[in-house]
């Protein structure tokens, strides 16, 4: 219970420390759809984190489509590239990038707010995850990421690039009060 | 008649002979003799895996199966370590919940050493030792057997070209002998599958709602200082792995794959209503770029060549000066068993099972690891 509490505060004053870096990040707005691109299990900590949140109205669906998303206004896409999820969810590495490519596409068109997050640090950066990442970063409109995923400035650099608001926080558990934050 | 006197030379032969025999059969000898367990408070009750399948008493592969009973009803949990008995956190981390922990409410059943045949060998050709020891707080010496990955030949053998264990999956034949891939296990199979079959009736028969596997992997492997989760299980493995963040031990969440067959995060929760768990912690003793194997890499997780890859960036783990030592192999381990209880009970309040008296991580990590052993 101590601990639960401790966790609480924590979160709240981080919440107010967490670095924003650059653009500002859009208000975000519910229902939610939340997927993986790379399936890794940071969207199964994703889902917790939205649990754990003020926002009730959201879905976890590690392998919808383009023409699943209708009626939503947030996309949520937690990328990082693993070979067990690969292999758990049954398709390879070009099938999923394709499919979150038209996925971002298809949210676009009607006019979703895309968030790329990276929430399991320095163990989900590698070769394959960084191309998740080079190739969605630049299509979203937030990225949401946990400080030891960015020991190189690689994401910094990203959005600094493309212009899109950056949010680092120091801790997987601190991302909830983010989400208060930003959603209306 | 006259008597003769043997050859000296044949005689020095005999004797030669027989220390050469000597030697290795004293080693195999000792090998296959069981470490003293010495159960604390909590111990309710202690069995046998022989209990879940009588095919399996009397054989090398029978093991001690331990009980904590919680004066309070609750869950469930099993501890199963030593599948690979080559990965020593994997078996004295529930050693260490035998001889401290106490349950309060609900029940912990421990098998330290499932593979009770891959302890009586050690892994051929690794230069591995024998055994190592830890020192206890009273000062007594308390040595542990290394064995394999694998069951001991002697008890299984030969092996197959190609291995299709229960669910058909196919593996190289030595895999036969592997515990983690003989998952849900045969009663009337090789000794390993006979094994893997008493763990799951373990499973159903006291209908266990979480079960943990305690494992170590080599630094440069890509599920290392993992939670390996079923689907079953994987929000609660989400919630502890950021837990375990958190407090900065670094920790990766992997699903278990739906097509890898065999292994006890996949089988366990297919063929029962457990909740699977696999504890994957990073030791350069198993890795291939290590250099002298022997005891102390055992206990302090030092090796040069294996800073000089994390310095290259060629580690999925962070690795220095202070290396891996055991200590802190085991505290990652039992600091994740006690989130996993911690969360579970968040959710399950009608079945909690609450366990008190295991050290904090904070107290073990980097200490001498024997003060925990009794």
């Amino acid at each position: 219970m101590k601990k639960r509490v401790f966790l609480l505060a924590f979160t709240l004053v981080f919440a107010i420390l967490v670095i924003a870096n650059g653009p500002a990040v859009p208000k975000l707005a519910e229902p939610v759809m939340i997927t993986t691109a790379g399936q890794s299990a940071g969207a199964a900590m994703m889902k917790v984190l939205f649990t754990k949140s003020n926002i009730k109205d959201f879905v976890f669906e590690k392998l919808v489509t383009a023409d699943e998303i209708e009626g939503y206004e947030t996309l949520v896409i937690v990328a990082g590239a693993s070979s067990k999820g690969l292999g758990a969810a049954g398709i390879d590495f070009d099938g999923e990038t394709q499919r979150v490519t038209a996925l971002i596409e298809a949210a676009k068109k009607q006019g979703m707010k895309v968030v790329v997050a990276q929430i399991e640090g320095a163990a989900r950066r590698g070769t394959s995850s960084d191309q998740l990442f080079s190739l969605f970063v630049p299509m979203s409109d937030w990225v949401i990421i946990v400080r030891d995923a960015d020991s190189d400035g690689f994401f910094t650099n990203l959005c600094e690039e493309h212009g899109i608001p950056l949010t680092i926080v120091e801790k997987s558990i601190e991302v909830s009060a983010q989400l208060n934050a930003v959603f209306e | 008649m006259k008597k003769t006197c043997p050859n000296p030379a044949f005689l020095g032969f005999l004797i030669a002979t027989a220390i050469l025999v000597a030697i290795p059969g004293l080693s195999y000898v000792k090998q296959r003799a069981p470490e003293t367990i010495i159960p604390g408070p909590g111990v309710t009750r202690r069995g046998s895996l022989s209990d879940y399948l009588p095919a399996l008493k009397g054989t090398s592969a029978d093991t001690p199966v331990f009980y904590l009973e919680g004066k309070e009803p609750g869950g469930t949990v099993l501890l199963v370590g030593g599948a690979h008995p080559n990965e020593p956190a994997g078996f004295i981390a529930p050693l260490i919940v035998v001889e401290r922990g106490v349950a309060q409410k609900g029940r912990v059943i421990v098998v330290p050493y499932a593979n009770g045949s891959a302890i009586s060998h050690t892994e051929p050709l690794e230069g591995s030792p024998a055994s190592f020891s830890l020192k206890n707080k009273a000062g007594e010496t308390r040595v542990f057997r290394v064995g394999s990955r694998l069951s001991n030949p002697l008890d299984q053998w030969p092996d197959p070209a190609l291995y299709v264990n229960e669910k058909g999956q196919v593996l190289s034949g030595s895999e036969m002998r592997n515990l983690n891939r003989a998952f849900p296990g045969k009663a009337d199979g090789s000794i390993t599958e006979q094994i893997a079959y008493a763990i799951m009736e373990i499973i159903r028969r006291e209908k266990a709602d979480i079960s943990i596997d305690f494992h170590e992997a080599s630094p440069e492997y890509t599920t290392v200082n993992a939670i390996v989760a079923h689907e079953k299980s994987l929000e609660l493995a989400a919630e502890v792995a950021m837990y375990l963040e958190f407090d900065d031990i670094p920790i990766t969440l992997e699903q278990s794959p739906k097509n890898l067959n065999g292994l006890s995060h996949r089988e366990w929760g297919d063929y029962s209503d457990t909740l699977p768990f696999l504890f994957e912690a990073a030791n350069p003793f198993m890795g291939r770029l290590r250099g002298k194997t022997d005891e102390t890499l055992i206990i302090e997780g030092k090796d040069p060549y294996y800073l000089a890859a994390a310095k290259a960036k060629r580690l999925n783990v962070p690795y220095d000066e202070k290396g891996l030592p055991l200590s802190y192999r085991v505290a990652r381990h039992i600091t994740a068993f006690r989130y996993v209880l911690d969360t579970y009970n968040t959710y399950y309040e009608e079945k909690a099972i609450i366990v008190t008296d295991l050290p904090e991580y904070e107290e073990m990590a980097y200490r001498n690891l024997g003060d925990f052993l009794n």
